[in-house]
């Protein structure tokens, strides 16, 4: 195992020198970084001068890049065009899109295997149908225009109604006996297929129109006279004053990340859901699980051993390779959402106003190596779930 | 041309221009952007209930604050401005019409003691002082003057001799963008106590106003390069300390270093997040109307009339086009006001082209061009009072504006003929002019991609195939990059920004051996010479604008460059926030310290 881990790290090392060379080839090309400064009027030639000397643009292509390459991987990332330092902002870019982009993924991960799986299980079902529909909905929906669409009803109109909550009557007992007449109709669906006991509708049915009744009417009086901070934010990536409290401070956070959590989280379960519930589907009518069946193996087992374990290993390729691309920052959710993440930086590095090779080499060079980190990761699991690789 | 205040609004004016997205620009390109006349609606209406002297504004910032050092050549941005103006002392303020006044917290008087020398007398306020308590003094003039006048020259090296790159160039000590103004300056004279301070100008410089604006601390470079007195005669080794921390020490926030001698001190700086301006203690004015002034990066435009209608945002001024303007319209309460910029779009007319350096084809060209159309159509969805612009040098919102279009202020396509067929062009079997059997075709460059522009060119194109010209559109990424100064085009669409230092406007037009570094398009005309050089040595403000009212004539009459529109800005403020007046050179931020929220 260990002996594998360094041999991918070493091999690492040729890609990622690979890697830097081709995208300095291209930075190179992208564009005068100096465009900006040239266009200042009365800017004298002096010091465009030394600002091409500071930024290494005099040099030709071989000698400027060794210098750049020297500097970088001794840990020396170079400062911008603005002469700022490259690696604190590019830090705080991959904080803050790891913050998003890995509860947004976990979400999308476990709710989409599961509904892949029960998918993939109950194959042409109710279920299946509804859980196939949402998920080509989402799939196809434009991440900008769900978004906006977000901040309208999730964001501006919920702070609203927050600031001056109220639950009306009518609205309680219409969703109460939306909710009980729905289980109804399931139950009595159930037991026209001879899937629950005669009676079931009653009982399912009845405990709905219960628990939902409950609800609204606590909600009804719950609300009555209480006012609540506009919580849910469009924009930012974090709150700009610190509360006291841990559960306030909590709170605040998630009044900015819920908005763009729920933006990639409906986008990536869309795709896990599919993949899940074709592999399963692959495996469950293979051979193996056949004969499992055949042994006379209990069908949680057969699932859950057989099949749902060969099941991930074709996920574990599609999660992985799509973690280190996300690294890479979700471009557009950040963008609408004003997150600082690495999405941002990159757009921010590519014309701001001038392309700055020493950020976009940063930031090519460091989500290079997570997408190498993760094809590692993906390898070893790999090697977990199936018995006959070996490292 | 160069700006004190505000040096980097150019740069971005002729960047934004493109869309390069400097400077606040807005992203897509798409959509018809800006258009602009005067201000429409007067001022902000004064917010219902009591002013909360605890509020806290936000700003929507479309790009970072980066440096506080604007005037270093890398570090000037248009969002340092926006952040500066309430931080950085300077004798004279900048009104929204362009006009100036000394401000008063800061100096007692700024007076003209002598014309011949001119010699500039400012007396500071004696409470002035830094938000560490050091005093506001000469120390600082010194700073800006020693920075910025170029007379400490080159880098040396170890023997003495001027440090080079490989290819001989010389290295300046101090990094400054421009020179301008301070290089006249020849000596600067400091009172017993440091609250008088005389300028002396070798050459007259007629807007030495621009000159000392956003004082950076003295106190600090002295203290941050271990150098005594940086107005003293310094060895090699020492001015080389004073000025490698004036190059980088400014840059982002320390609150050691940058201290504040405005109404508001830096007091957090979030990277890519937000900028925290609190009241200054010290503040030796009238203190500050709300507590903070906040500056929250939004770098999507159309994310900002959602984060204000969602009560996150106070004020936001992103670039308008129709849909961003429905959105903030349905703002319950939303204060919404449009101003006529100063950045303004005009198509220049290149003399090395064997058509256009014919005068009578030009102004065939001027004459044939419909920009009441283009305004109607691509600005006027906007700002329904945006209106065609008559003037190169003054906006309509100056009080020296004049109208010197004539004959040319509205489209005549007969005449347009007229004056090709006066000039020998012959009307070919395809519809368009000819002359020696060369066809009267022209590109109308422009900066790519940008949608405006592009549809601006589309119009121009229609509008003159009637009188038999043949205009193509000819977009490039790297116009206004390599094409522009190379005067590589035809006629150019681009954008100038109006300022208040209006010999800025002399390397535009002057012939290119005299001082015309912008003049591209090899424009002479000797008359224009003696005007500029008594324009630059007048020192009574109504006199000068005459001269620079006369420069415009004699470009109208040459018919160089056609001056077609301001560029639209939109101010928008919540209900609850008072007091935000548009200010196009100074950014709305200049009145900031009188913005009033009311609390809850």
């Amino acid at each position: 195992m260990l002996a594998f881990i360094v041999r991918r790290l070493l091999i690492a090392i040729p890609v990622l020198l690979l890697a830097s060379v081709l995208t300095f080839f291209l930075v190179v090309n992208s564009g005068d970084p100096l465009e900006g400064l040239r266009q200042k009027p009365g800017i004298s030639q002096q010091v465009i001068r030394a600002e091409e000397i500071r930024l290494g643009l005099d040099k030709p292509f071989v000698p400027r890049y060794l210098d750049w390459a020297g500097n970088f991987f001794t840990g020396d990332m170079g400062t911008d065009i603005r002469n700022k330092p490259v690696w604190p902002e590019l830090w705080s870019a991959i904080k803050y899109t790891m913050r998003l982009v890995l509860i947004a993924e976990l979400l999308a991960f476990s709710v989409g295997l599961m509904i892949g799986i029960v998918s993939g299980v109950r194959q042409y079902s109710g279920f299946d149908y509804s859980a196939t529909f949402i998920s080509f909905l989402f799939f196809s929906l434009p991440v900008f225009w769900f978004a906006n669409l977000l901040k309208v009803f999730g964001a501006i109109e919920f702070n609203d109604w927050l600031e001056n909550p109220s639950v009306s009557i009518l609205f309680a007992v219409v969703l109460t006996a939306f909710i009980g007449g729905s289980f109804y109709l399931i139950g009595r669906k159930r037991e026209r297929l001879r899937l629950a006991q005669p009676g079931a509708r009653y009982k399912w049915g009845g405990i709905a129109l219960g628990v939902t009744g409950l609800v609204m009417l606590s909600a009804v009086f719950f609300f009555e006279g209480r006012k609540y901070d506009r919580f849910v934010k469009t924009i930012g990536s974090e709150p700009r004053e610190l509360a006291e409290t841990f559960g306030e401070r909590l709170w605040s956070y998630v009044g900015h990340g819920l908005l763009p959590v729920i933006v990639l989280f409906t986008v990536s379960y869309a795709g896990y859901s599919r993949f899940m519930r074709a592999s399963m589907l692959e495996q469950l009518n293979a051979d193996h699980v056949r004969t499992a069946r055949a042994k006379g193996i209990s069908e949680t087992r057969v699932i859950v051993r057989h099949a749902f374990r060969n099941a991930l290993i074709p996920i574990a390729t599609v999660a992985t390779l799509s973690w280190g691309a996300l690294i890479a920052g979700a471009v557009i959710t950040e963008r609408v959402f004003a997150w600082n993440g690495m999405g941002d930086f990159f757009l921010d590095s590519l014309s701001n106003p001038s392309p700055d090779p020493n950020r976009l080499l940063a930031f090519v060079m460091v989500t290079a190596t997570f997408t190498i980190i993760f094809n590692i990761v993906a390898d070893i699991i790999y090697a977990i779930l199936d018995p006959r690789i070996r490292m | 041309m160069r700006l004190s205040r505000k040096r980097a609004a150019l740069a971005c004016a002729l960047s934004l221009s493109l869309f390069a997205a400097a400077c606040g620009s807005d992203e897509d390109s798409t959509s018809d952007t800006t258009a602009d006349t005067g201000a429409t609606e007067e001022t902000t209406a004064p917010a219902g209930g009591e002013a909360d002297s605890e509020a806290v504004i936000v700003y929507a910032a479309e790009q970072e604050y980066t440096s506080y050092n604007n005037g270093a050549a890398d570090q000037g941005l248009f969002s340092n401005t926006l952040v500066l103006n309430q931080l950085l002392p300077g004798p004279i303020q900048y009104l929204p019409d362009l006009t100036n006044k000394t401000w008063e917290p800061v100096a007692k008087s700024v007076t003209v003691s002598s014309e011949d020398p001119l010699t500039i007398e400012y007396v500071l306020q004696e409470g002035a002082v830094w938000s560490d308590g050091e005093a506001i003094d000469c120390d600082d003039f010194w700073l800006a003057w020693r920075s910025g006048n170029g007379k400490d020259g080159n880098r040396k090296d170890a023997a003495g001799k001027d440090a080079v790159d490989e290819e001989g160039n010389p290295l300046p000590v101090w990094n400054t963008a421009s020179t301008t103004g301070y290089e006249d300056v020849e000596s600067l004279a400091c009172s017993e106590d440091g609250k008088t301070i005389t300028a002396t100008f070798s050459k007259t410089f007629a807007d030495w106003k621009v000159l000392f604006g956003g004082l950076l601390p003295a106190h600090i470079v002295e203290r941050e390069s271990g150098v005594a007195d940086l107005t003293a005669e310094l060895s090699a080794e020492d001015l080389l300390k004073v000025a490698d921390f004036w190059n980088t020490g400014f840059v982002g926030f320390k609150p050691e270093t940058h201290v504040s001698g405005g109404p508001y001190v830096m007091t957090e700086f979030k990277t890519g997040q937000s900028l925290t301006l609190e009241r200054n203690p010290k503040w030796f004015g009238e203190p500050a109307k709300a507590a903070k002034i906040v500056y929250q990066m939004v770098p999507d435009a159309t994310a900002q009339p959602a984060a204000l209608q969602n009560g996150e945002v106070d004020v936001i001024t992103p670039q308008p086009n129709t849909d961003l303007v429905e959105q903030i319209k349905a703002i319950e309460g939303v204060n919404l006001q449009f101003l006529a910029g100063t950045v303004f779009e005009h198509y220049d007319l290149n003399l090395k082209n064997e058509h256009l350096a014919s005068l009578k084809v030009r102004q065939a060209l001027a004459a044939c061009i419909n920009r009441e159309e283009i305004v109607e159509t691509m600005y006027r969805n906007v700002d329904p009072e945006a209106k065609v612009l008559n003037n190169r040098i003054f906006m309509p919102d100056s009080p020296y504006y004049k109208d010197g279009s004539g004959d040319f202020a509205a489209q005549d396509v007969d005449k347009a003929k007229a004056l090709l067929e006066e000039d020998g062009y012959v009307l070919g079997d395809d519809g368009i002019y000819a002359k020696n059997g060369k066809k009267l075709s022209l590109r109308l460059g422009r900066r790519d991609p940008n949608e405006r522009r592009q549809q601006q060119n589309e119009l121009f194109i229609e509008q003159c195939k009637p009188a038999g010209i043949e205009l193509t559109d000819d977009p490039s990424e790297d116009f206004n990059a390599v094409r522009l100064p190379a005067g590589d085009y035809d006629i150019a669409l681009f954008a100038w920004v109006a300022t208040p230092a209006l010999s800025s406007n002399n390397s535009i037009y002057l012939p290119p051996e005299q001082g015309g570094g912008q003049n591209w398009v090899n424009y002479v005309n000797e008359d224009l010479v003696p005007l500029f050089d008594s324009a630059n040595t007048s020192l009574d403000e109504a006199a000068r604008a005459d001269i620079y009212n006369q420069v415009d004539q004699i470009l109208w009459d040459d018919m160089v460059t056609i001056p077609l529109v301001q560029w639209t800005e939109l101010y928008a403020s919540a209900g609850s926030v008072g007091g935000v007046v548009p200010n196009s050179f100074a950014g709305v931020t200049w009145n900031a310290e009188t913005w009033t929220k009311t609390a809850k």
